[in-house]
């Protein structure tokens, strides 16, 4: 059922990995996929939203129903955060992603890190 | 990175919000409606790190990255968008009704031995919308939680409350073969006439006579001519048949985009359709 979703396309798969580790808005997302890419990765809003809207519509992503303190940041601002069939998407593009790296080694096109 | 900006980069900031305002109507209503403002929002974002980190240029930097991104992405969101909010068995329930609704009223309106035109004015063609309007209620009403009886009716008395005077204004009574021309009137005024009656007891509609009119009054004309011309040289009863068939699986085609255009409009899901 997981491998239907597989591949991720780029988009997607750097805003689902964002999210792994916490909630986040949609800025916090492209600054987040922006430092983990050291700049090479920058995602612009149309690409995030309409990437957001794919992710919510397939049940990869949602939004998460707690607010920030409104000291801390702006209460409008949406935050989203993994499903469980996303951690699982997400997970087995890792492992395929592996799975093409190793098979790469194999052949001598990337060194062992 | 500087905290304050001074007066130019806050004039280039409003300007910026605004004139990004106004182009992300570029994108579907229905996303839009989902994500105006987080877009707005992630773009002041943008904006306001880009001018504290590099003033303007920077700032036309961003833009540069930023319109790039509205036009393939909002291409591409245009391209996703399915034309489509009813499930496809609806879709095709609906098409299939008009279209032996149209076909099997039509060959027992000629079996009655009325018309050399189809849908002729003479009494005994009530049969034939009788039975359209049945096919069409019976498989396809649920869309709207109306009766049979009403979506019938209209249906029938709709036929004959346009169409039936511009005959008998032309042929007298009983009316006979028309001309082409005016036969193409008089077909217009018979979807006009289904149109017109079928959206009074179609109240979920009632804001969108304009849409669904319209789409009945083509279908129908569309529908008949397109089919009489593909198969004038058949012969007479399989030609006439058929003609029906095709002009009532046209007249759903129509009917079935102009629904799905008002279910959009209204907002109406795939679950509020069928329940």
């Amino acid at each position: 059922m997981v491998n239907e979703y597989l591949p991720l396309n780029h988009a997607d798969f750097h805003i689902m990995l964002a999210l792994g580790d916490e909630e986040r808005h949609g800025y916090a997302i492209m600054l987040h996929v922006e430092e983990l890419t050291e700049g090479a990765v920058k995602l612009g809003p149309g690409t995030l939203y309409t990437s957001i809207k794919r992710l919510l519509a397939a049940g990869m992503i949602e939004e998460s129903g707690e607010r920030p303190d409104p000291e801390v940041d702006d209460q409008r601002r949406r935050y989203y955060k993994l499903t469980k069939l996303g951690r699982k998407v997400l997970t087995a593009e890792v492992q395929r992603m592996e799975r093409m790296l190793r098979h790469a080694r194999t052949k001598r096109v990337v060194k062992h890190a | 990175m500087r905290d304050l900006m001074n007066s130019v980069e806050q004039k280039s900031l409003e300007y910026s919000i605004q004139a990004y305002r106004r182009m992300v109507r570029v994108y579907p209503k229905q996303f839009l409606g989902q994500f105006e403002e987080p877009l707005l929002q992630a773009f002041g974002d943008l904006a306001r790190r880009a001018l504290r980190s590099g003033g303007v240029l920077r700032l036309i930097l961003l833009w540069m990255g930023v319109l790039r991104d509205l036009g393939v992405s909002a291409i591409r969101e245009h391209l996703n968008v399915s034309p489509w909010i009813c499930p496809p068995h609806v879709r095709l329930r609906w098409i299939v009704a008009c279209m032996f609704g149209f076909g099997i009223g039509g060959i027992l309106g000629d079996r009655l031995g009325m018309i050399s035109v189809p849908f002729s004015g003479q009494i005994r063609s009530f049969a034939l919308m009788v039975i359209l309007g049945l096919f069409q209620s019976a498989w396809a009403l649920r869309l709207s939680g109306k009766d049979v009886l009403r979506w019938t009716l209209a249906t029938t008395i709709g036929c004959f409350a346009l169409a039936l005077p511009f005959r008998f204004l032309l042929n007298g009574f009983p009316p006979n073969r028309l001309s082409s021309a005016n036969e193409m009137v008089f077909v217009a005024l018979l979807g006009a006439g289904i149109g017109l009656l079928q959206f009074l007891v179609f109240p979920r509609n009632a804001v969108n006579a304009w849409r669904w009119i319209p789409a009945t009054v083509s279908g129908v004309l569309g529908g008949y001519f397109a089919s009489l011309g593909l198969v004038y040289t058949w012969s007479s009863l399989f030609r006439y048949g058929l003609v029906l068939f095709i002009g009532g699986a046209v007249l759903g085609v129509f009917t079935c985009f102009s629904l799905e255009s008002i279910l959009r409009s209204r907002g109406d899901t795939e679950g509020a359709i069928e329940s």
